[in-house]
């Protein structure tokens, strides 16, 4: 997997030594790779990542259910071959690590996922093995990024966590947070700990990161996960009766899901965003807004404004 | 409490109605024919009730103690507990109401209603637990595979259950019998309201009104039971 991710890089750079001129623009990145989503570099690790992932939450939390365990392998194999690298799940949605390990194992994917876990308990001692029986249901051998769930006990799960990148148990450590809630705590982590990743929401109807989360982590160089880009769905069900405006085209968007998904990636510090869907041609799509042109600032305001007053 | 007033109660859910209705209907196949079966053995609880005989309602109040050790073990504890681990919590509650409700059937000398209105609201929850609350399914875009039944799923149980309860027993069994059924028509309410469909109202209203056909007894004929 690490050549995987290493090729990327190559590409990247190579794709940004021949855009030189559009790097200096704000809301500006370069294509770095001829197919395929667009990628981006995490500064603190060799790690270019595919700037749309996959969330979990509720889609992947099927039980046993054999029809709905294989109609999720059928959306995580979309993923793969459109490109897709990040998927993201947590011992708090139910079986969703079961359903993820399912399908990594039907597809023989393990090479290609990079696996975001969490840890979620308020016991300070239970990380590590939380950990451990994680991995086992997403049948890897370690995470190559484990985040603290919604900072619960943060301070002590921190400590486990550095130990276990310092011992290559994880490739890379974080936090994570949703709803906007708790900033001002999530801001003083970023300032303070050698975290790789923090995850947050972010679209265009909930727009506090931008305040102070997205310039620090430019600052930081934190790499940033966007969850519940469309509000889990509710954002796109409310748009689905509104025509999409002829201007959405400027960027190539054909979609609600799209538009909003290229206001998300035209931040300059955002580095994934993670949408959680139940199907193969939304997976499709959703990487398909992974591509050049993303909107520049202007258009970024009116993505926002519009969707807003609908 | 900012950041907890900023939950929708959808947010607590950790699943979809998809998935919980295909859970529902997984459930109904793996025991065929207890869900064609269910109207019928609801038909003869509301008889054994109605005729106000000792034994009868004995034999209604040993079959929700048993119905709650067969629910929890085979929907709760084999398949719901997958996508819900919240249950953990619930389940050693479920438990222990099955097992009184078990002792109340063996030990309960004759019953007889105290009021006539705490006696027609448990029958009217019966009725409701176990024939209304399944036809749920033609308000909400599933098919009939999907109805819950009271022998097989805890949520028109737990309604079955306040109505026998309150049909057949009084005074501190009572007091004993009522929470956990009660907290759990809120808690599926809610779930159900969660999972867009309305007849979660209608577990809300039902808690309510079990409520109200148990405290005014309490309240002003404590003891005379």
């Amino acid at each position: 997997m690490a050549d995987q991710w290493s090729l990327q890089r190559r590409r990247l750079l190579q794709g940004l030594a021949a855009g030189a001129g559009l790097s200096a623009l704000p809301f500006s990145l370069a294509r770095a790779q001829d197919s395929g989503p667009l990628t981006r570099p995490l500064p603190t690790a060799d790690i270019t990542l595919p700037t749309v992932g996959l969330g979990t939450w509720i889609t992947f939390n099927v039980g046993n259910n054999q029809r709905l365990l294989d109609n999720c392998a059928d959306v995580m194999a979309a993923f793969f071959e459109g490109g897709g690298a990040m998927i993201d799940s947590s011992p708090m949605y139910g079986s969703s690590q079961n359903t993820v390990g399912y399908g990594l194992d039907k597809l023989n994917a393990r090479e290609q996922v990079f696996s975001a876990d969490k840890i979620w308990t308020r016991d300070a001692d239970q990380g590590r093995q939380q950990s451990r029986e994680s991995a086992e249901l997403w049948q890897v051998d370690r995470f190559d990024l484990l985040q603290v769930h919604n900072l619960v006990s943060w301070r002590a799960h921190m400590d486990t966590l550095r130990a276990m990148r310092d011992d290559g148990a994880v490739r890379t450590i974080g936090i994570t947070t949703s709803h906007g809630r708790r900033h001002r705590e999530v801001e003083r982590i970023m300032d303070s700990e050698p975290i790789d990743f923090v995850q947050l929401t972010y679209n265009p109807v909930d727009r506090e990161a931008e305040d102070r989360l997205l310039p620090l982590a430019r600052e930081k160089g934190i790499g940033v996960i966007v969850n519940r880009p469309f509000r889990r769905g509710a954002l796109t069900e409310r748009l689905a009766s509104e025509p999409l405006p002829d201007w959405a085209g400027e960027v190539g968007a054909e979609s609600w899901a799209q538009l909003i998904l290229k206001f998300i990636l035209s931040h300059p510090a955002v580095t994934c965003a993670i949408p959680a869907t139940t199907r193969v041609d939304h997976v499709r799509e959703n990487l398909a807004a992974a591509s050049q042109p993303l909107p520049d600032q202007a258009l970024r305001a009116r993505i926002a404004d519009t969707i807003r007053a609908l | 409490m900012d950041a907890l007033l900023s939950y929708h109660p959808r947010d607590f859910l950790l699943f979809s109605p998809r998935v919980y209705w295909a859970l529902v209907t997984g459930n109904n196949e793996s025991w065929w024919p207890l869900a064609i079966l269910a109207p019928l053995a609801g038909v003869l609880v509301v008889w054994l009730i109605a005729r106000r005989g000792s034994q009868g309602r004995r034999l209604a109040l040993a079959s929700a103690g048993a119905l709650w050790w067969f629910v929890t073990w085979s929907f709760l504890w084999q398949q719901y507990r997958a996508i819900n681990w919240a249950v953990d919590w619930a389940i050693p509650a479920l438990v222990i109401l099955g097992a009184l409700l078990l002792v109340f059937a063996m030990t309960t000398g004759p019953v007889t209603a105290c009021r006539p209105h705490r006696y027609r609201i448990g029958l009217m929850l019966v009725i409701w637990g176990t024939l209304i609350h399944p036809l749920g399914f033609l308000l909400d875009d599933r098919r009939m595979q999907a109805a819950d039944t009271w022998l097989l799923f805890p949520d028109p149980l737990a309604l079955t259950t306040l109505g026998i309860a309150l049909t057949t027993l009084a005074g501190w069994r009572l007091a004993l019998a009522l929470p956990v059924p009660l907290l759990w028509s809120m808690t599926g309410g809610a779930t159900l309201l969660g999972l867009e469909s309305p007849i979660g109202w209608a577990m809300l209203i039902a808690a309510g009104i079990a409520v109200a056909g148990w405290l005014p007894l309490t309240q002003s004929q404590r003891g005379t039971c």
